[in-house]
């Protein structure tokens, strides 16, 4: 298997091939390769939806994590027992409201949702910013991805977690 | 299904064995052990015969028809009456956006077509029989639930099923080229191939775009048809 992506709207023009290998890559970073992930591309409408129903905030956002495994410690790979628990779950991308996060701060679109999606995979294994304590073992993490994947690229793309200092 | 094939049921008999009757049976029954079964009686019909359902589909074909159906002439007209009323039927053929393009019809078959940066030809071709309806389900999630609110089935708005190379100018697709089935599909080059349509047009946007026309179509087809059925119906 691998990474499912969905890309159900219209508004943002996508590049599937850039998403799914810049997916990999961070895959690659954290060990995770074997694990299977959902990646699914949504508007405002269909985020601010899912963030009303699941997070009783009826406002669009950046990315919503919908993990397999709920318990995990933070950054705790799982040991699953069977090929079907092979997965890690899910990951909203809210790439409407990203595109126009990008033009306010004069950002490039993919490396925005790279960034985004590596802060989704970090929730995905049971990275929290609840506490100020939390909010900085996550920083961290996303700081070591993220250089990784700069080193590796050549690009430069920055944590989420330094532009935004709560919960959205 | 229990007609398909099957030959005419066997019949049921039971010999009920009483100690009291032995030295009438034949010798064979005797080298038997006495059994007394319960007795089940077996309705078995003198005249079976085994049913078929034919397999495809039948057709039944009707020249003309030489009186009239009032009832079904009025409500004909009644459902006329009411398709053309329908606000649908003023979005007919919807605008595609289109940069030098066109549509062709040919009965039910529509193509469109457009250049592509002035080199190559990009042509979508649909046929509106046969199409399926969206599927739209309600969602019932824990929490807040908006009435009123519909969603479609989680599925991408297009997907790729096959993709071939086929002779050009050819109208038919031919079963002999080799036909790639993206349910295999190695995932990267899928995306490639939906990042290559895109930047021609093919994208979220356009199968949208593309519903609206076909449903226009078939609308106006389906009011086509309703009058050459009235017409047909009220007798020449």
């Amino acid at each position: 298997m691998g990474v499912i992506l969905r890309n159900l709207q219209k508004v943002v023009p996508l590049r599937r091939a850039r998403l799914r290998k810049d997916v990999d890559t961070l895959r690659h970073i954290l060990g995770i390769q074997k694990f299977d992930l959902g990646v699914i591309c949504v508007d405002n409408q269909r985020i601010q939806q899912i963030n009303s129903i699941y997070r009783k905030k009826n406002l669009p956002t950046d990315v919503l994590s919908f993990p397999f495994y709920e318990d995990l410690r933070p950054g705790k790979l799982p040991c699953p027992l069977h090929r079907d628990e092979l997965n890690l779950g899910d990951i909203f991308l809210g790439v409407e409201f990203v595109m126009n996060q990008c033009r306010e701060e004069s950002l490039d679109l993919h490396g925005a949702l790279t960034v985004v999606t590596a802060h989704g995979i970090c929730h995905l294994l049971g990275y929290r910013h609840e506490t100020e304590e939390e909010w900085t073992e996550m920083l961290q993490r996303e700081s070591y991805i993220l250089s990784e994947y700069n080193r590796l690229t050549g690009r430069h793309l920055e944590p989420l977690m330094k532009r935004c200092s709560q919960d959205r | 299904s229990p007609l398909g094939g099957s030959c005419c049921p066997p019949l049921f008999s039971h010999h009920v064995h009483s100690p009291g009757s032995a030295a009438e049976l034949p010798d064979a029954a005797l080298s038997e052990p006495a059994v007394t079964r319960p007795f089940h009686p077996v309705s078995v019909d003198a005249e079976h015969t085994a049913r078929y359902l034919p397999h495809d589909e039948v057709y039944i074909t009707l020249s003309h028809t030489s009186s009239g159906d009032k009832a079904f002439g009025d409500f004909l007209s009644d459902e006329i009456k009411e398709r053309e009323e329908d606000p649908e039927k003023q979005k007919l053929y919807p605008r595609i956006v289109l940069e030098d393009g066109e549509l062709e019809m040919n009965g039910t078959e529509a193509k469109l077509s457009r250049s592509v940066s002035g080199e190559s030809k990009i042509t979508v071709t649909f046929n509106i029989n046969n199409s399926i309806p969206p599927n739209f389900e309600e969602e019932v999630e824990q929490g807040q639930q908006k009435p009123n609110t519909k969603k479609c089935h989680e599925s991408d708005i297009f997907a790729i099923r096959e993709v071939s190379f086929q002779p050009e100018g050819d109208t038919e697709w031919k079963e002999t080229c080799y036909t790639l089935n993206t349910d295999s599909l190695d995932w990267a080059l899928y995306d490639h191939m939906m990042d290559f349509l895109a930047d021609r047009g093919v994208d979220n946007t356009f199968a949208d775009e593309l519903m609206e026309l076909s449903t226009a179509i078939e609308h106006q087809e389906y009011i086509k048809f309703l009058e050459d059925l009235q017409g047909f119906v009220k007798c020449n």
